[in-house]
Formats: structure tokens, sequence, C-alpha cells
């Protein structure tokens, strides 16, 4: 895992994104117990990718950096090292915004950035597969949230809707 | 859990949620390096069964595999 966070954090120094931050599994690994999860998700700026004459979203920027690098795309993301890599272009302003929240993290000797619980869970909670709702009750359950910036989040990012429905359905305070 | 802590016949459902939260708890607690290194083996476990699992996936398609659901 160190040497795919190096890669990414050269990937950055190269100029080829602007910024980055982990979402997903591995993040919400960071916080919870340990769980099987396939890949690793990094968060980028969408000026990181090109858009087609159809407005079509292309990682071709990102995907022929890595392939100079010696790593070949695969149908889902990037095989770097043992990881199956999946670049995430930051279309919602939740993900924006939990792009320059990031928490600094260090990994071996290696630094990298992870979406902090609160914008991890907003983030959660707005893509709603089920496997993500069960992770925003363990987040919210874990005590690593600090419910009033979450309960923030929700509402700056017209999530409060979704939040009420959730919070019904699991028994969560409001 | 102690050894001597682990009997069976006196454990309650209870117990059991109790002491899945507990190692819930202390795995949560592990250094970023070691959670994904328990990520990892749990790749490999995954990954080994695949063969397995595709197998019956395919006896089940063909119908070779009765999924008996007990309702009662």
């Amino acid at each position: 895992m160190e040497r795919v966070i190096q890669v990414i954090n050269r990937m950055q120094a190269d100029g080829v994104i602007e910024n980055y931050a982990i979402g997903g599994g591995i993040a919400t690994v960071c916080y919870l117990e340990p769980y099987q999860t396939d890949d690793l998700d990094i968060f980028i700026p969408v000026s990181a990718v090109a858009f087609g004459e159809a407005g079509l979203v292309s990682l071709e920027p990102i995907y022929s950096y890595l392939k100079s690098l010696g790593y070949a795309a695969v149908k889902e993301g990037v095989f770097i090292e043992d990881w199956l890599v999946q670049f995430i272009p930051t279309f919602e302003t939740v993900q924006d915004e939990a792009l320059i929240h990031a928490r600094e993290v260090t990994y071996g000797d290696t630094t990298t950035k992870i979406f902090s619980p609160e914008y991890l869970a907003a983030e959660l909670l707005r893509s709603g597969r089920l496997k993500d709702q069960v992770r925003v009750v363990a987040l919210i359950e874990s005590g690593n949230l600090d419910i009033a910036l979450f309960h923030d989040i929700i509402k700056r990012h017209g999530l409060a809707e979704k939040w009420a429905t959730f919070a019904a359905r699991f028994d969560v305070g409001e | 859990m102690e050894s001597d802590d682990f009997d069976l016949s006196k454990m309650t459902v209870a117990d059991l949620f109790r002491a899945k939260d507990e190692r819930r708890k202390r795995l949560a607690k592990l250094p970023f390096e070691e959670k994904i290194q328990i990520v990892k083996k749990l790749q490999g476990v995954s990954r080994s069964l695949q063969p397995l699992r595709a197998a019956n996936k395919a006896k089940r398609a063909n119908e070779a595999v009765e999924i008996k659901i007990k309702t009662r």
C-alpha cells in the first residue's frame, strides 16, 4: 500500500492531479475495524480529467501517465502494485469539500490524505448503497464522528432529506 | 478473552454480541498499517474461495444444487 501512495503522491508532484484524497472502503477502515474491500478509491478534482467532444469524461491523462510508469489500466481502474486503484472525479460538492478538508495520515514513512470521518459519512450517505449506509451507522456508533460537523455538512450539501429518511430507517438520532 | 472465561455452555446470545462488539472496537484501534495488512489477508481468502464460489454458482445455475430455506 505504501508504494501505491508513493506513486499517487508522485502523480501529484508531477502535476497530473492537483490534489487527491482516499475515500471509500479504505478510508472507512482507517476509522473502523478492518473488513474486506477490494479497491482503493482515490478522489481527484475534476480538473484532472479530460472531457471529450460529447462531454464524456475521460481519465486518459491519468491512465497514460500511469501507463508510462508501467501500470496498466483494467476495466475498473488501474492496477498499481497489488492494488486496484479507482480514480473518482469529484462531481459532487460534498466530495469537493471532502478533498479540501481531508486529513493527513502517515502510512509507514509516507504521508497521504484521507477523507475525515464526517465527510466520509456524508459521502457514504449521499452514495446511498446498502453497504454505504451500514458504514454510516458504524461510523456514528464508533464515536469517531463530530456529529455537529456532520450535520452541518449534510445540511449544506442538500443531504438533510436523505438523512431524515436514513435516520428513521436505521433508528439513529437526528 | 481468557480461556478460563470461555465456557460455551454459560454463554448467552448477549455475551456473543458483546464479545463481537469488543473485538470490533479492539480491531478499530489498531494502527492503520496493521488494518491494511488484515484487509490484504481478507482479499487473499476471498480470492482463494473464488473458484469454489464460481463452481457452486454454476451448479446452482444448472439447478444441481438445491437450496432449502427453512421458514419455521
